[in-house]
């Protein structure tokens, strides 16, 4: 099904038939007279089709509708403020305006302190894990209250949830592809090099170490690098194998 | 108990561990150390993109100073409606009823402990004075400058400009003693 497009909509108005973009054109070029036309009469006719708006050709007739008042209230008072008689209350309420906005002024400055304090407390995470089994306040009573409280203290906590913390996961295969990527660019990688920080983060690790290392060694085996590690312990450079079929691309 | 707290907060600075004691919303809390955001950043699950609007911000900035504040108190200082901010702080736990209006129908807010907690404050209170936000003379002539270079107030001196010791409302920033 094909959505109506509100720049072809037809209007029928007395001063002018056709699509809502020619007439907007055609009052940009003073070709017709905004001060003659009806602004609800064009809102009419476009609400007026049979099928219902959906939101987003409802909104860009809306901003097309918009621009049209636009026009039509700076064709009738003018652009220029100049031209108009001075009202005094205008004045006055201008005037107003100045004053709010100086005493408003505070708020904004603390709403930016505020946003500012939000960034840096935003940087902790404070423990959400109820005080399970701790009573929060023991009345003096018998001995009875006393070992019913101790009970409660003493009671095994239920193990916290992990259940908001991401589950490390590794991917060999997708290591494999980083690697070749990689080797598009470069003949050699250094093996140190790929658990380097990257974008201020740190991907390390000795499981990122381990699966980086099983990587390698599955891409040597099936003969799309060679490795080499020429101290004992030290930095493992890994080789592009020269490829045997200048017509196969590596895969 | 103020002493056990000291010496868990000394023990914990003492080994460089990850989490810290801190005074929050009027009570202690466990967190994790601020340098640590990165690390704790990979280990969760979702980073919270729990991002507050300018326009929720100058809000909670309004109830925060005034409070406990009117919705449409807040509306007249802004100069845009409330009501939808106002109820959005609310349901994430901002803002909070804090009875009626003297005499009156209109409802009143109040910040809550997990808006002190949120914003690292110890309690309601701590915050800078207003005061220190004011604008100086010269940002207020900026604003009167740019309000006259908009079209929006008369050139200084023009007879138009009404006397400026008439009977202005009182402004917000008288009412936060």
């Amino acid at each position: 099904m094909t959505r109506p497009d509100p720049l072809r909509l037809p209007l029928d108005l007395d001063l002018f038939e056709g699509p809502l973009d020619l007439l907007l054109t055609l009052v940009l070029r003073d070709e017709v007279d905004l001060a003659e036309l009806p602004v609800a009469g064009v809102v009419n006719a476009s609400l007026g089709g049979p099928e219902p708006w959906d939101p987003a050709t409802a909104g860009e007739l809306i901003v097309l509708m918009a621009a049209l008042v636009d026009l039509k209230s700076r064709r009738l008072v003018g652009d220029d403020e100049d031209d108009l008689e001075p009202d005094p209350d205008a004045a006055e309420v201008r005037e107003l305006l100045y004053q709010r906005l100086v005493a408003y002024a505070p708020f904004q400055k603390a709403a930016a302190w505020l946003a500012e304090a939000d960034r840096v407390a935003g940087r902790v995470h404070y423990r959400r894990a109820p005080l399970d089994g701790a009573p929060a306040f023991v009345t003096p009573g018998d001995a009875a209250d006393l070992a019913a409280a101790m009970a409660r203290v003493l009671r095994e906590p239920p193990a916290p949830s992990l259940a908001h913390l991401n589950t490390a996961r590794v991917n060999v295969s997708d290591i494999i592809h980083r690697l070749r990527a990689a080797l598009h660019h470069d003949d050699v990688l250094s093996f140190e090099a790929q658990l380097a920080e990257r974008d201020g983060r740190v991907i390390g690790g000795p499981l990122r170490e381990g699966t980086t290392l099983l990587a390698a060694l599955e891409m040597a085996h099936r003969g799309e690098v060679t490795l080499d590690q020429p101290r004992l312990f030290g930095d493992i450079a890994i080789r592009r194998a020269p490829r045997e079929d200048p017509g196969k691309g590596a895969r | 108990m103020r002493g056990a707290v000291d010496a868990l907060r000394e023990r914990l600075d003492g080994t460089r561990a990850g989490l810290e004691v801190a005074e929050i919303a009027g009570g202690y809390a466990l967190r994790t150390r601020a340098d640590l955001t990165d690390v704790c950043d990979r280990l969760r699950e979702r980073p919270p993109a729990d991002v507050l609007s300018p326009a929720a911000l100058e809000t909670l900035a309004v109830a925060a100073y005034l409070q406990p504040v009117s919705r449409p108190e807040i509306s007249r200082l802004r100069g845009v409606s409330a009501d939808a901010t106002v109820a959005m702080l609310v349901e994430r736990g901002l803002l909070e009823e804090a009875g009626r209006v003297p005499g009156g129908q209109a409802m009143l807010y109040r910040t809550t402990a997990a808006f002190q907690e949120r914003f690292g404050l110890r309690d309601a209170t701590d915050l800078p004075p207003l005061a220190d936000f004011e604008l100086s003379g010269d940002e207020a002539d900026a604003v009167r400058r740019r309000l006259v270079d908009a079209g929006h107030l008369p050139e200084p001196g023009t007879p138009a400009e009404p006397d400026a010791g008439g009977d202005p409302r009182p402004g917000p920033g008288d009412a936060d003693g």
